[in-house]
């Protein structure tokens, strides 16, 4: 990604409001800022010929917005389960553009204090942490905190 | 240029002996490298071009007199020095009395728009000058359209006044903004209408040439500011100021102007007093075009919300007699806010029509021809993004016809013609379909040559077998030209298959018919909208795509017998007499579960000429007026997809790119290939 973006993630407090969600039994979460709204998982109609991390189009009120996978993006196996009433889509603005994330389940909206949060840990080159903003480490639970942008790496995804 | 002084200027004057011509010479180069030296007081230049002036006068440097003649140079020459010293104080009684006036307030404006950039005060008003570039562009057009009218009838004093108030408004408004370049062109251009309008000048010679280049040279200039209020300094253009003393002094232009023959006899008829009778027009509201198109984005989505409300099992099933009426009155009143919404994109194909004329003009002088341009039906309305689009497919094919159509006067009076070509455009609407015909008397077009021309450059094999209207069509092939010289207007072979690519991409058709000797018709047809798309929905496996009506020929369910293959594998069906290759839909757009047998599904024809298809697809689920929506930035440009739309049940359907499909499917880029 961009230089900018690396800048202000350097220099930005992390602490604030995260919107916190599950996929594959572990918590993520997304800055509040970033999240448009979250939807109900809907019919997607697939595009052929696309980036394999988008996994179609939905109709958000009459737009057309692209539907990411979030799974498939971080490499991960599609749920066993398939989809359940739990699954949803959360509408980010990233850039002024929407594009939807289907996720497993959507948890809580809660307050993350600078203190809680510790830069990503080193995995090794198993796990990419390009896209981590940090973990934060509260109650007992660790919430790895997404960097919206890096997540979506719009511009990669587009010029594929 | 900043080295030299006033003191230069002396000092060749002083070298000036009486009978010494190139020490006068020398004196006058100086003397205007000091005049164009805009670091130089206005006063100080005006003094010495005053002397110029006076150097100019072969009168005053006669055998005896040119002692006087060059003591009337010292004392210009004095005026500039007395101004240099005291700085700005008003020219007292040294003024020399042949001062020729008409350099004075010239040079007035020079010093006000002097940077040569175009500048903008930093205290300028954005959106101000932002309404100011539209509004100068619509007067320009405006002032162009009535130089043509000119031209054929020069009596006319409408016209006049009409291009006077382009300049004029031009002059006001760019001054008020601070736009001093085009305020102190705009004024130059001005002058010289109103010398015309009060029947000073004739409208002959070089005014209507000057006249047409000022336009041209303002267009140039008000395209420039977007680029200066971004904060970049465009130059001015290197006519600037040949042009502005050119208007200035009309006269002296380099054609001598033929006074006599060419001013109106009876003069008044110019109604030099008619500026007050502005073309009244209905009262207007300038909206941003985004509003606009948020607008009929928003109806849209209405359009789209009722049908899934009417679609809806319980509205549709209903019993309530009363709940059924009053959807029935809602859907009314959204179809006709649909209407109206659309229309209100509508603008005239005037816009895309107006520049025509005068292309044809240039070009039938440069190329020795002559031609009478004709439009009929320029007030039809097509969507605003169409007239845009338009603009480009119509100029390439009026230079077509000028350039390739119509004769050289000799060669028409031979076929027994008259001299003066006529090339006519004719608009009109069908429909939901808008009809653009450009109709010329020339050679029309020759089969052999082409066909000939098309042998040559490897696009076809033979012509046996091909109707006129196939041959035709070649000349929109790529590399396709058939003039016999390459000529800088039309012949390079790049133009006419752009045209029809153009028209693709605003799903319009073209149809040729010529007959040799008598001439040609280019028919252009369009969708009134690009909004709105009619579109049958087809069912691929378990996904739905949306083809655009206009792309589909017709739909058949084919025989077993009428299927071939070749070499094992390319499909080709036989249809009402041709052959065309089939593309399964399902393999093109990495569908699982559809039909594979060819006779199991529906073909569907689409495509023009040469690049005729079969696609097969499931079946045919019905017709939809469909909104043509980007997939989004996120995604980018798909391949085979032009965008996506809202279905009737609420899910997003893909509208199908035939034409890319049909290319890809043929090997070009390998989509289709590949399965």
């Amino acid at each position: 990604m961009t230089a900018p973006v690396a800048e202000t993630t350097a220099t930005r407090t992390l602490g604030g409001k995260y919107l916190t969600f599950v996929l594959a039994n572990e918590e993520y979460a997304f800055e509040i800022l970033t999240v448009h709204e979250i939807i109900g998982i809907m019919a997607v109609t697939p595009v052929p010929h696309s980036h394999p991390v988008i996994r179609g189009v939905v109709n958000l009120r009459g737009k057309v917005i692209p539907i990411v996978d979030l799974r498939r993006r971080f490499g991960m196996t599609p749920p066993p389960e398939g989809e359940t009433p739990e699954t949803c889509i959360i509408v980010l603005n990233v850039r002024n553009l929407l594009v939807g994330i289907a996720v497993d389940a959507v948890s809580e909206v809660r307050m993350i204090n600078e203190a809680e949060i510790e830069p990503p840990p080193a995995f090794g080159s198993d796990v990419d942490t390009s896209c981590l903003l940090g973990v934060a480490n509260s109650e007992s639970k660790v919430r790895m905190l997404l960097d919206a942008e890096k997540v979506l790496a719009l511009d990669v995804i587009a010029s594929l | 240029m900043a080295t030299l002084t006033i003191d230069d200027a002396i000092a060749a004057f002083v070298a000036c002996e009486p009978g010494d011509e190139a020490a006068r010479r020398k004196l006058r180069e100086r003397l205007w490298t000091l005049v164009a030296d805009r670091s130089l007081a206005s006063p100080i230049r005006t003094a010495l071009a005053d002397a110029i002036a006076i150097l100019d006068d072969p009168s005053e440097f006669k055998g005896a007199k040119e002692a006087d003649g060059l003591e009337k140079v010292r004392q210009a020459l004095e005026v500039a020095v007395d101004h240099a010293e005291c700085g700005d104080r008003a020219m007292s009684e040294n003024e020399p009395a042949s001062a020729p006036k008409e350099l004075l307030p010239e040079l007035a404006i020079v010093s006000k728009s002097d940077a040569p950039v175009l500048t903008i005060p930093d205290d300028a008003d954005r959106s101000l000058i932002e309404d100011f570039i539209a509004e100068a562009r619509e007067y320009l057009e405006g002032a162009e359209a009535a130089l043509l009218r000119l031209e054929s009838t020069p009596d006319e004093g409408d016209a006049i006044n009409d291009v006077f108030r382009a300049f004029h408004t031009i002059k006001g408004t760019s001054s008020f903004l601070g736009l001093a370049a085009i305020a102190g062109f705009a004024h130059h251009a001005e002058d010289m209408l109103d010398r015309v309008r009060a029947s000073e000048l004739a409208f002959a010679g070089q005014v209507p040439e000057l006249s047409f280049r000022a336009v041209d040279l303002l267009k140039t200039l008000v395209s420039a500011i977007p680029a200066a209020l971004a904060g970049a300094a465009p130059a001015l253009p290197a006519e600037y100021e040949a042009l502005s003393h050119a208007l200035s002094h009309p006269e002296r232009a380099a054609t001598p102007i033929r006074v006599s023959a060419d001013v109106p006899a009876d003069a008044p008829k110019m109604r030099a007093s008619t500026a007050a009778s502005v073309p009244t027009a209905e009262p207007l509201v300038k909206v941003r075009t985004d509003k606009l198109d948020r607008l009929v984005e928003m109806v849209g989505e209405l359009v789209i919300a009722q049908t899934m409300m009417m679609q809806d099992g319980v509205v549709r099933d209903a019993t309530n007699h009363n709940l059924a009426q009053k959807v029935r009155h809602a859907d009314k009143i959204v179809r006709e806010l649909q209407d109206l919404s659309l229309g209100l994109r509508m603008v005239p194909l005037k816009g895309a029509i107006t520049k025509l004329a005068r292309v044809v003009r240039d070009l039938a002088t440069r190329s020795g021809k002559q031609i009478t341009f004709t439009v009929a039906g320029e007030d039809t309305e097509v969507d605003r993004t169409l007239v845009d689009l338009l603009a480009d497919p119509l100029l390439h094919m009026v230079r077509n016809a000028v350039d390739h159509g119509i004769e050289a006067p000799s060669e028409r009076l031979k076929a027994g013609k008259p001299a003066m070509g006529t090339v006519r455009l004719e608009a009109s609407q069908a429909g939901d379909r808008v009809l653009v015909k450009l109709i010329d008397d020339g050679r029309g077009l020759q089969r052999d040559k082409i066909v000939a021309k098309a042998i040559e450059k490897g696009i076809i094999t033979s012509a046996d077998n091909m109707s006129d209207t196939e041959v035709f069509d070649l000349i929109f092939a790529p590399g396709f030209s058939t003039a016999d010289q390459v000529t800088e207007v039309s012949g390079r072979g790049v133009g006419m298959d752009v045209v029809r690519r153009n028209l693709m991409a605003m799903r319009g058709r073209t149809v040729i018919t010529s007959k040799a000797g008598f001439g040609s018709t280019f028919t252009i047809e369009l969708p009134l909208t690009l909004a709105i798309t009619d579109g049958m929905i087809v069912r691929v496996g378990a996904e739905r795509f949306i083809v655009p009506t206009a792309q589909i020929r017709r739909c058949f369910r084919p025989e077993p017998s009428a299927v071939f293959t070749a070499q094992g594998k390319g499909e080709m069906v036989q249809t009402a007499g041709e052959v065309l290759p089939v593309v399964r839909l399902h393999r093109a757009l990495v569908v699982h579960g559809a039909q594979e047998g060819v006779v199991d599904g529906i073909l569907m024809v689409v495509g023009d000429g040469n690049n005729r298809t079969a696609f097969l697809v499931d079946e045919l689920l019905g017709q939809q007026q469909v909104v043509a929506k980007p997939l989004g930035d996120a995604i980018g440009r798909v391949r085979g997809l032009t965008g996506g739309a809202i279905l009737g049940d609420g899910r997003v359907g893909l509208i199908l790119d035939v034409d890319e499909l049909v290319l890809a499917s043929r090997g070009t880029n390998g989509v289709v290939q590949a399965a």
